[in-house]
């Protein structure tokens, strides 16, 4: 495709042909005009938004269609990956406030990021147009807030995540909020099993409700060890993670440190297989390999729901060459948990963390390491994670007086 | 193409070896907090081959050394996602050299995991080793926290590799002003007057034309500076360096992201940026740029800088830069001022926002021009920044109370009930 603008200016058109060395050919006429849309009353975003009020704000979100997004905006963002999502922000409390995109995502796009992005085939006078009709849709992330508006309009983040997980944060003079929404997108139904079947899984009725943490701990422990490659398959990896905490809460923690729903493998456990997986993204360098599966446990803490996993990476992580290669795991079970727990203090949404007993102590073993897949070694710990904090600093978060980390680490390196 | 190619390859070919500098042990910096004593060193690529044994540069692999002593009654935990968060385990690194040798393997498994840094520091005992770390190129900022129950110390360097051709050129920071020179003030509206007053805009070196719009202000400590922009993925550089040069009409040439761009010069004060730092984004076409000067000005003892940023959309071909290249920038630059503001509120090394008058409103309808012909046009602000060490949260974040962007006036149509219709 040929293209007027973007990648390279009409200015030195000799110097530039002789760069590239044919790699572009320059178009002499180009462009076509922008037929703007009419604006459509968002009645139809309303009625679908999601809302919550909280500390006086009120935050309500949507996400069109794709086709309802073409339609609106008279391009169609989701080839670019970019998915628009619809907010509306009522300020009840005594103070001014901004939105900050940065933290729905951190690599959100303006609004003339995204006109400049469609630009490339238009005229001048189109680009104006649709620059003009972009801002114009946009929620506007210069503006401060005051003390009973309300303000509305998109937003640009990556598309990513079968349901969104958009976490509105708002600042004024020393002082912040955070507010999480469970955004679902119209025509992902097969992705939206990973979230919404997940909270289907248990009906209400059968949760237990757990309300003192020496309950928890006991629960904790009991519950199954390990996740297996197969339905009752001696192959098996240990469930070495708890996390406490609803998916509005746990989303945006992990979103912010890179980490994605994204499918992996089954593993089994409960009779099913996970009902939540991820791995980390990121724009500059490999991401870490750890692979993430969770599966929602019938219990609850303090109206919190308690989801156990299995962390683990594969051996060579992002050195790891066949696909044969790929499938062995890396023994040393205890890496990936360690790493995502420290990530994840970085979140500053951890209220408290701590560790649990689990699969118990296996001792590493080189020879079998070689020879199988599924052979691992840890210190047996199970660790634990309640979400739910807002703007908690490192020093701030809470420990959960149970098993100690420092003597099973020593005790493992005897 | 040719010419520029082979101008690529005798920067390449040149021997770096040639340059002379300590080991890195004897290069490394160490800062003490009560009870603490925590040491970093970054050896070059060739003092990590001979360390670990094999080239770690190649497959992008940084070792940092860290020592850490605690002198305190609990054990504390380095977290090694703070200085990386993509960082390496010594197996995963290990496993990148692997032959066909198993023996081979073993002994590589085994020198990776001996030279490792291992946690927790126990009370009264000092733990040092290496952190596997992706490569940055020149300048690397190193954030180190350490955690115990209740409790978290948080240390902060900024190491410059040796070998670098950028830091070869570096500014003396410590001889652009003669004391006599230096403009100190106490008084906060004494300050503000002075910042009116700077200079609008870059120039050309000759001071003949003016350019883009100074629209930044920052004060602090050139390393809580840097800290703050490495955290959130600027990329620094101190000089222009004809080997990214090289490397930019490659990432242009074959669409890839390279994340150390040249940027081409621009004038205050008569010199050139004393620094300048990038941010990419989706591809080197659509980066943001900011550029920095020391002032002569020391507010309450600290370091005043003046910048200038704008997002590039673009790249053209221009005889006006030496780097041939040169980016077409966003016409709005109050987005790309926003932006930095935004972004570096989250770096925890911020801890007081505000604006300034500057170059003056400049509307739409009727844009200036930059030094290379790009229009833009602006609310005439500039944004004032106060670096401070970590860590600030977004709740710490103090707002002066000097002028406000247009966009922070109260708009009464959105008052009532229901708000804007799109």
């Amino acid at each position: 495709m040929m293209t007027c603008r973007g990648i390279i200016g009409v200015r030195s058109k000799t110097v530039m042909s002789y760069l590239a060395a044919g790699t572009l050919l320059l178009t002499a006429a180009c462009g076509s005009s922008f037929h703007r849309p009419v604006l459509v009353d968002d009645g139809f975003l309303r009625e679908r938004a999601i809302t919550k009020t909280e500390d006086d704000i009120r935050v309500s979100a949507a996400v069109p269609s794709a086709g309802e997004a073409r339609s609106a905006f008279g391009i169609d963002l989701s080839e670019r990956g970019i998915q628009p999502l619809w907010l509306e922000i009522e300020n009840g409390t005594n103070r001014p406030f901004i939105f900050l995109p940065t933290g729905l995502d951190p690599e959100y796009f303006a609004p003339l990021e995204v006109a400049f992005l469609y630009g490339d085939d238009l005229t001048e006078e189109g680009r104006a147009t649709l620059a003009e009709h972009i801002k114009e849709l946009s929620f506007d992330s210069r503006k401060l807030i005051y003390p009973g508006e309300t303000v509305s309009g998109f937003v640009y983040v990556n598309r990513f995540d079968p349901s969104l997980v958009a976490e509105v944060t708002l600042i004024g003079r020393k002082w912040s909020d955070r507010i999480a929404l469970l955004v679902p997108v119209p025509g992902t139904v097969g992705g939206q099993l990973g979230v919404d079947a997940a909270r289907q899984v248990h009906s209400d009725d059968e949760f237990t409700e757990i309300d003192d943490e020496a309950t928890l701990r006991a629960a904790l422990a009991e519950l199954a060890c390990c996740a297996a490659r197969e339905k009752g398959s001696e192959e098996t990896l240990p469930l070495n993670l708890v996390l406490i905490g609803t998916v509005a809460e746990l989303g945006p923690a992990f979103t912010s440190r890179g980490y994605r729903y994204t499918p992996a493998s089954p593993l089994y456990a409960f009779g099913r297989q996970q009902d939540l997986s991820g791995h980390r993204t990121s724009r500059w360098v490999a991401p870490q390999p750890h692979t993430l599966r969770f599966w929602l446990t019938p219990l609850r803490y303090r109206g919190k729901p308690i989801w156990v996993g299995q962390v683990s990476s594969r051996r060579g992580g992002r050195f790891a060459g066949s696909v044969e290669e790929r499938q062995r795991i890396e023994p040393d079970v205890d890496e990936a948990r360690n790493d995502l727990i420290q990530d994840l203090l970085y979140s500053q949404s951890i209220r408290k963390i701590g560790f649990v007993t689990g699969v118990g102590r296996v001792a590493a073993n080189r020879q079998e390491q070689k020879s199988d897949s599924f052979v691992f070694h840890t210190d047996g710990l199970r660790g634990v994670i309640l979400f739910g904090g807002k703007d908690v600093s490192l020093a701030m978060i809470d420990f959960f007086d149970w098993e100690n980390l420092v003597d099973h680490y020593w005790q493992k390196t005897e | 193409m040719l010419a520029i190619a082979a101008f690529g390859q005798s920067c390449a070919g040149s021997d770096p070896g040639a340059v002379q500098y300590p080991p890195y042990k004897v290069r490394a910096q160490t800062e003490v907090q009560d009870g603490f004593q925590v040491s970093v060193a970054v050896p070059t690529a060739g003092e990590a081959a001979a360390i670990y044994g094999v080239d770690l540069a190649e497959k992008q692999i940084q070792p940092v050394w860290i020592q850490v002593r605690n002198k305190s009654n609990s054990p504390y935990w380095f977290l090694t996602s703070g200085l990386d968060a993509n960082y390496f385990a010594a197996s995963e690194a290990a496993y990148a050299f692997h032959t066909a040798s198993e023996k081979t393997n073993d002994e590589i498994d085994e020198r990776f995991d001996s030279l490792q840094f291992i946690n927790p520091v126990m009370p009264g005992t000092t733990a040092s080793g290496f952190v596997l770390t992706n490569l940055d190129e020149g300048v690397k900022a190193l954030d180190i926290d350490l955690i115990s129950r209740g409790d978290a110390r948080s240390f902060t360097f900024v190491t410059a590799d040796p070998t670098f051709i950028a830091t070869r050129n570096r500014v003396n920071f410590d001889r652009l002003y003669s004391p006599d020179e230096l403009l100190h003030v106490d008084d906060e509206d004494e300050f503000r007057t002075l910042l009116e007053g700077m200079p609008c805009c870059t120039t050309n070196k000759q001071g003949t034309e003016t350019g883009d719009p100074l629209n930044l202000i920052l004060i602090g400590a050139r390393r809580d500076i840097i800290a703050a922009l490495t955290r959130r993925q600027w990329h620094p550089t101190e000089v222009l360096h004809v080997e990214s040069i090289w490397r930019t009409v490659k990432s242009f040439v074959q669409g890839s992201r390279y994340r150390y761009s040249p940027i081409s010069p621009l004038y205050v004060y008569g010199r050139a940026q004393d620094g300048a730092a990038q941010k990419a984004r989706a591809t080197i076409h659509e980066r943001n740029h900011a550029r920095f000067w020391q002032s002569p000005i020391r507010f309450r003892g600290q370091t005043v800088w003046v910048g200038q940023i704008s997002r590039d959309i673009g790249v053209k071909y221009t005889l006006k830069s030496p780097t041939i290249s040169t980016h077409v920038i966003d016409p709005d630059v109050d987005e790309a001022r926003r932006y930095m503001l935004e972004d570096l509120a989250y770096s925890q090394a911020v801890n007081k926002i505000g604006f300034v008058k500057g170059v003056g409103e400049v509307r739409q309808q009727v844009p200036r021009f930059n030094l290379v012909g790009d229009p833009y046009y602006t609310d005439g602000l500039r944004a004032v920044m106060f670096f401070a060490p970590r860590p600030y949260t977004l709740s710490d974040l103090d707002v002066l109370d000097w002028e406000q962007p247009p966009s922070f006036r109260r708009d009464p149509e959105l008052s009532s009930a229901g708000g804007r219709n799109n």
